[in-house]
């Protein structure tokens, strides 16, 4: 018998205006025009699209179709506010009942490796959210870009989370397999479900790409990979960005097409069956322990924190964001938190990332700044600015953050 | 291979990049004859540098052979008429006789001695290698001779001299007749390409473009003290003050930067037609006490002046290339450059502006002088980045131009 377990993420942060030094007083930080194009646009190409499917495939398999989400917080609100129709079709996918929504931070940030009372409160404030808007307490986590380590299965543990999502890399599982369930030397109650990257990546990656020997990847030769794990693994995990479906890859590439059949190909075998992941969590046995102490990622060959936390520029920005924290909550203040909370967004350090510099591939189509030093300069500013707010309200504190253009470099 | 400059006779980088170029290309077996005009022996013009020539010694298979010609570099009409006046006046009376009456004249009177020195010579040669428009007649003169392909290197146009406006049309019309009749063109940019096809209507088919490079043979100074930096910032433009280089955009954005920080010192060196009135501007705006004019700078005192300089600001309206950031990178100094110039197209580790964006020029400046992080990571990456810089690259790409042209 073999699972398979879809698993989409979705995933929209609220990009910065171009906010120059000469913003500073202003505090209005957000390109709401920006962002209002782009989810507008991925809902055309991709979420109405896709839903649209997916409750067609859901219908017409009468409950043996299943797949999982995990959205973030920041979509939710973006949905709501740019494209409420996205929002009910994803309402509609919960009410199949053949749908399972995850946990995570909900403003897809890197909290947990900063501060772990920040990150428990962003889980409980996506967990509320998914429980208003769709009627489930999720019982799975996935953490922020996949980043996993012991500390975070011992903590989900701890807040009594059954499953948690990691990537399925090379360098931690040996010669072992992802297709099997895993815990973490860390947390004996609390299950691993790990990508398989490979079969996960044809999908995602490698679909359109005419220089794969595979392409054209057709549903029988897809299915027939996946069948072949029958014997030899419980469950193939297919984890994936959920734009992989008409923005990543168009439309015309065939990436719909081949969504629609391979349902029913797959589940042609008898022994074949798709799983959410908490069913897969409650169905099968961890087969083995992990040790991951450096934290591990789904993002490029690394499968490190390398693409948010690589260079000086990141690694400042966040000491200096997360040093404000405590600041900020003294305020009491909502909108001063939530948009300190929306500056925690991983997408911000991402736009920083010099490592792929000279490729200017899918990271450079992502990235609304011309040079990583542009989304430094901007989010200091940002930065400098939320400071001096800070200390507008708390006149008795002392400014809290280094860079700041009131003292020159010497 | 015609140039209309050679070290030591150079007005601006081009001269340095056919050195360059024909060292390296000698390194690669290739056998260089280098024709160009010889120029006065007093090198005037109010924005050059002078080489030593015995620093500059070449490698035996480049032959230089200078021809009489008044042809300088970056030299208009107007300016050749008061220049050969100038040498009239200083009672070299038989200029008058040697030179012709105007700068069209002389570059037909450079391209008839070519033809002759290369038949009296009986040279013997595979390519014809041209760099920009005042050699062109004698190229094509030369091609017309000999039937040898033809290679018309355009490190700039007249468009980028006049900022797009009041472009010459005879200058205009000598580019284009130089540029058709090549059999590639190389362009020192994506910029230079483009202006290629959309102004001079060249098949883009024929043009290539090979970047230039940079060799530094001094090292990089050693950190020392400077008296202006004990409590001020400094911000520095080098170049031509003139229309092009967008020195006035540097002064806007500088009175941006003051209104914010007064700290900051801001040194504009270079000479030009629009220095008068960059002074005037200054003092206009109040910020004339802010402002260093230390005129024409040579080469060490430019090195001296990038370390000294916290940044360096290149706001050029229109550059083809742009070698100079790369010296302030190589002297441990981050860049911002304007997005209208070459070296954007390739450079990574630098700022990039806007030049007409004299806000955002004035917040890269303050985010360069105020965030430390940005500033030490824009100068190590920058410096690592720049040592890549070399003359093998293009000496390579320009080798298989050659191979192309005469394999057909």
């Amino acid at each position: 018998m073999v699972s398979v377990c879809f698993y989409f993420q979705v995933h929209q942060p609220d990009r910065l205006r171009h906010y120059s030094i000469f913003d500073i007083g202003n505090h209005d930080y957000f390109d709401h025009a920006k962002n209002r194009e782009v989810v507008q646009k991925v809902a055309k190409k991709c979420y109405i699209p896709m839903n649209k499917l997916l409750l067609k495939l859901i219908r017409q398999h009468q409950g043996r179709f299943k797949v999982a989400f995990s959205i973030t917080g920041t979509a939710l609100d973006q949905f709501a506010r740019y494209t409420p129709y996205v929002l009910k079709l994803f309402q509609e996918l919960a009410d199949t009942g053949c749908v399972e929504f995850l946990a995570e931070t909900y403003y897809h940030s890197l909290s947990f490796l900063y501060n772990k009372e920040e990150f428990d409160a962003q889980v409980a404030l996506h967990k509320a959210r998914i429980k208003e808007l769709f009627n489930q307490e999720p019982r799975v986590f996935r953490n922020t870009e996949l980043i996993f380590n012991n500390e975070l299965a011992h903590h989900l543990q701890a807040q009594g989370f059954d499953a948690v999502l990691a990537e399925g890399a090379d360098h931690i599982l040996g010669w072992r397999s992802p297709n099997f369930l895993y815990t973490a030397v860390t947390a004996p109650h609390i299950k691993l479900l790990l990508k398989n990257y490979k079969l996960s990546d044809d999908i995602a990656f490698r679909f359109s790409n005419k220089s794969w020997e595979e392409h054209p990847l057709t549903v029988d030769k897809y299915v027939h990979w996946i069948n072949a794990v029958n014997g030899n693994g419980h469950t193939v995990n297919l984890f994936m960005d959920y734009e992989t479906f008409g923005e990543h890859q168009w439309e015309d590439t065939g990436i719909f097409s081949f969504m629609e059949h391979f349902p029913s190909a797959f589940l042609a075998h008898p022994d074949n069956n798709f799983k959410t992941p908490s069913e897969l969590a409650a169905q099968y046995p961890a087969v083995g322990e992990l040790d991951i102490h450096a934290p591990i990622s789904w993002a490029d060959l690394e499968r490190d924190l390398s693409a948010w936390l690589g260079n000086r520029m990141q690694t400042t920005a966040m000491d200096e964001l997360y040093k404000l924290k405590d600041a900020v909550m003294a305020t009491g203040d909502e909108k001063i938190i939530d948009d300190w909370r929306r500056l925690t967004t991983s997408d911000h350090f991402y736009y920083m990332c010099t490592k792929w510099f000279s490729d200017g591939d899918v990271h450079k189509y992502f990235n609304p700044y011309d040079t990583p030093y542009e989304g430094y300069i901007a989010f200091m500013n940002v930065l400098n600015d939320f400071a001096l707010r800070i200390n507008a309200q708390r006149p008795a504190a002392k400014p809290v953050i280094t860079e700041t253009p009131s003292t020159l470099i010497n | 291979m015609l140039g209309w400059e050679f070290p030591p006779y150079f007005a601006g980088g081009v001269g340095i990049v056919c050195y360059e170029l024909t060292k390296a290309l000698a390194k690669h077996g290739v056998t260089v004859t280098y024709i160009m005009p010889r120029g006065p022996e007093h090198v005037h013009a109010n924005h050059c540098e002078l080489l030593v020539a015995d620093n500059l010694i070449l490698d035996k298979r480049v032959t230089v052979a200078r021809i009489d010609s008044l042809l300088e570099a970056y030299t208009g009409y107007d300016e050749y008429g008061r220049r050969l006046s100038t040498l009239l006046k200083h009672g070299r009376g038989s200029a008058g006789k040697l030179y012709g009456e105007n700068l069209l004249q002389e570059i037909h009177l450079f391209a008839e001695k070519v033809k002759l020195l290369v038949t009296e010579l009986g040279m013997d040669f595979d390519v014809i290698h041209a760099h920009d428009w005042t050699t062109f007649p004698a190229a094509m003169a030369l091609k017309e001779l000999t039937g040898k392909p033809l290679i018309v290197h355009v490190h700039i146009t007249e468009f980028d001299k006049t900022g797009g406006e009041h472009a010459d049309p005879r200058i205009y019309a000598i580019e284009r007749a130089g540029m058709l009749a090549a059999d590639r063109v190389i362009a020192v940019s994506n910029m230079i390409r483009k202006r290629c096809i959309y102004q001079y209507h060249v098949p883009p088919d024929k043009i290539r473009i090979v970047y230039n490079a940079v060799e530094f043979n001094r090292r990089p100074g050693l950190p020392e003290e400077f008296p202006i930096r004990k409590q001020d910032r400094v911000v520095l433009f080098l170049g031509r003050i003139t229309l092009q280089k967008g020195p006035d955009y540097f002064m806007e954005a500088a009175k941006k930067v003051l209104e914010m920080n007064p700290n900051v010192k801001f040194v504009m060196a270079g000479t030009g037609d629009m220095l008068p009135r960059m002074i005037e501007r200054a003092a206009e705006l109040g910020i004339g006490d802010k402002f260093i004019f230390p005129g024409f700078v040579n080469r060490e005192q430019g090195d001296k002046l990038y370390r000294m300089a916290d940044v360096f600001v290149m706001p050029s309206v229109s550059e083809p290339f742009g070698i100079v950031p790369l010296e302030a990178m190589y002297q441990g100094t981050p860049v911002i450059i304007s997005r209208q110039s070459g070296i954007s197209e390739v450079l990574k580790h630098a700022l990039k502006v806007d030049f007409w964006d004299v806000n955002d020029i004035a917040n890269k400046i303050m985010a360069a002088l105020s965030y430390r992080t940005l500033h030490r990571e824009l100068t190590d990456r920058g410096n690592q980045e720049v040592m890549g810089f070399n003359w093998e690259k293009p000496a390579t790409e320009v080798e298989h131009i050659y191979e192309e042209v005469v394999n057909g």
